[in-house]
């Protein structure tokens, strides 16, 4: 673990949770919000808490990318959150292309939660 | 207090939260991979019971690297490196002359800031505009040049002013100081790893010697011993002759003990003392002075002294054709000093030190001592190794 310094992967880990929660907002919450909640392709609760996740996500890799413990503690809290969704597709939606969207999503999230758990190289102990 | 108590809660919350979180995304990966031949899944019923018990296996098996790795990670996040002290003193001094060279930048407005040491740039803040020149201010260390500071005007065909000057040679003192002590930072962790690679050196031949010297010779004689056991009746003279064979081997293999012992610490210093240790040594006729009562060293500073005479007397046999020598021991509250004085042709006009001489500096410079070898004052060859009594 030695080849990368601990801001640099609490930044690697701010990009790429900005990056799935903009999709996300674009691709799913957006789209449905708008819809309104009758219209709305999803469950609208579901609607709601991805858009929530979203949000903080964005938040949470604000204070990631600033090196503040709580952005790596929110990140890691939200990438469990996503980790149920991506499992929960998995297992229950059709579909090929979802099927490797919750995928990769799956070892974004995971991925993710190890770059917030960085350790940087320690000098071994005399 | 506040924040030592937050980071506590948060990894007594962080690290059990997040190993049941390993447990469910073990438990969900077989899940899938067990429903994957017929899903989409209905609902979670469909699950078959096997797959937890192997989400359940799986865990069990890598409970004890994942919980520690965890651990580490967690507990690293919550409360920093601070369990190690010297990642935190290296943190520390790659950060300071950074924060150093931004803070003089921002403080007098200065476009560019280069702090140099050793010919190779050690940090650097903004850039400089084009065309505009560049300062070098020399930083010293009590006397010692350490790196130079540079600086760019804040404009094209402008030059910093009288004041300016004074001010940034001011805080070239205070950006010297840093420097040395990054420097000093940087010293003593390659001390450090020097003195673990010496130690594992150190392991590495006696394990040598124990596995290539002493392990073959003891293993030979208990099957000699086997042999000697079942000859005794129908052979005696055989017997005989084995068993002076085997007296031989095992006073080799105590003779290797002794040297394995001896490399380690001369025994001497535990039965004799220094003092008559180096009364003792083999070599030239020699006359040894010392305080009485000489006051206890350090085993380490021991040691060294012992070996340093015994070379100082190899070499003046050798080398300088001398045929006696003084020993003298001489002590003060914080130092000891040993010199080795020979009667012999002294040291040649081409002297270049070879590998007595640099083992002898090495010895000292280890315990934060010094050594001298030069012509001594009536004729010979004069060595004077110091050493602090008390080792860091």
């Amino acid at each position: 673990m030695g080849f990368m310094t601990r801001s640099t992967a609490l930044k690697v880990a701010a990009v790429l949770s900005v990056l799935v929660a903009i999709i996300g907002i674009v691709a799913f919450d957006l789209p449905n919000l708008v819809l309104g909640a009758e219209d709305s392709r999803d469950p609208f609760a579901l609607v709601l808490g991805s858009f929530t996740s979203d949000v903080v996500a964005l938040v949470a890799a604000y204070g990631a990318w600033r090196l503040q413990k709580w952005g790596a503690v929110l990140l890691i809290a939200v990438n469990a959150f996503w980790i149920i969704q991506a499992v929960g597709s998995l297992l229950f939606d059709t579909g090929a292309g979802a099927i490797a969207f919750a995928s990769v999503m799956l070892v974004h999230h995971v991925t993710v939660i190890s770059l917030c758990l960085w350790r940087e190289r320690v000098v071994s102990a005399v | 207090m506040r924040s030592e108590a937050a980071a506590r809660r948060l990894y007594q919350l962080l690290y059990p939260f997040l190993l049941i979180w390993y447990a469910f995304v073990v438990a969900a990966l077989c899940a899938v991979a067990a429903t994957w031949p017929h899903r989409p899944i209905g609902s979670l019923d469909e699950i078959p019971w096997w797959s937890h018990a192997i989400a359940f296996a799986v865990v069990a098996a890598s409970w004890a690297p994942v919980s520690a790795h965890l651990d580490r990670s967690v507990y690293q996040l919550a409360f920093g490196q601070r369990d190690n002290a010297y990642e935190v003193a290296g943190h520390v001094s790659r950060q300071l002359l950074p924060s150093v060279a931004a803070a003089l930048a921002s403080t007098m407005s200065l476009p560019y800031v280069e702090i140099e040491a050793d010919g190779r740039v050690v940090t650097s803040h903004g850039a400089a505009p084009e065309g505009a020149p560049i300062t070098a201010i020399p930083l010293t260390f009590q006397g010692h040049p350490v790196g130079t500071l540079r600086v760019s005007a804040r404009r094209r065909r402008d030059r910093l002013s009288a004041a300016d000057m004074r001010l940034l040679e001011d805080l070239g003192r205070q950006v010297a100081i840093t420097l040395h002590a990054t420097e000093l930072s940087a010293a003593v962790q390659q001390s450090r790893e020097q003195l673990v690679a010496a130690r594992e050196e150190e392991r590495r031949r006696i394990r040598r010697d124990l596995h290539d010297g002493l392990g073959p010779t003891l293993a030979s004689l208990a099957l000699r011993l086997g042999v000697l056991q079942r000859s005794i009746e129908p052979d005696p003279a055989a017997a005989t002759a084995l068993a002076a064979e085997l007296r031989a081997d095992v006073r080799q293999a105590t003779a290797d003990i002794r040297r394995l012992v001896y490399e380690l610490r001369p025994p001497m210093l535990d039965e004799l003392g220094l003092v008559e240790a180096l009364r003792n040594l083999t070599g030239l006729p020699r006359v040894v002075t010392a305080p009485d009562p000489m006051p206890a060293l350090p085993a380490a500073v021991e040691v060294a002294l012992y070996r340093i005479a015994a070379e100082a007397l190899h070499n003046a046999a050798r080398h300088a054709e001398a045929t006696g020598c003084t020993i003298t021991l001489a002590t003060d509250p914080h130092a000891v000093t040993l010199t080795v004085t020979d009667d012999g042709r002294g040291l040649p006009g081409d002297y270049l030190p070879g590998v007595g001489h640099r083992s002898m500096r090495e010895r000292s410079t280890e315990l934060g001592g010094t050594l001298h070898i030069g012509p001594a004052p009536g004729g010979g060859t004069e060595v004077v190794v110091t050493v602090p009594r008390a080792t860091r």
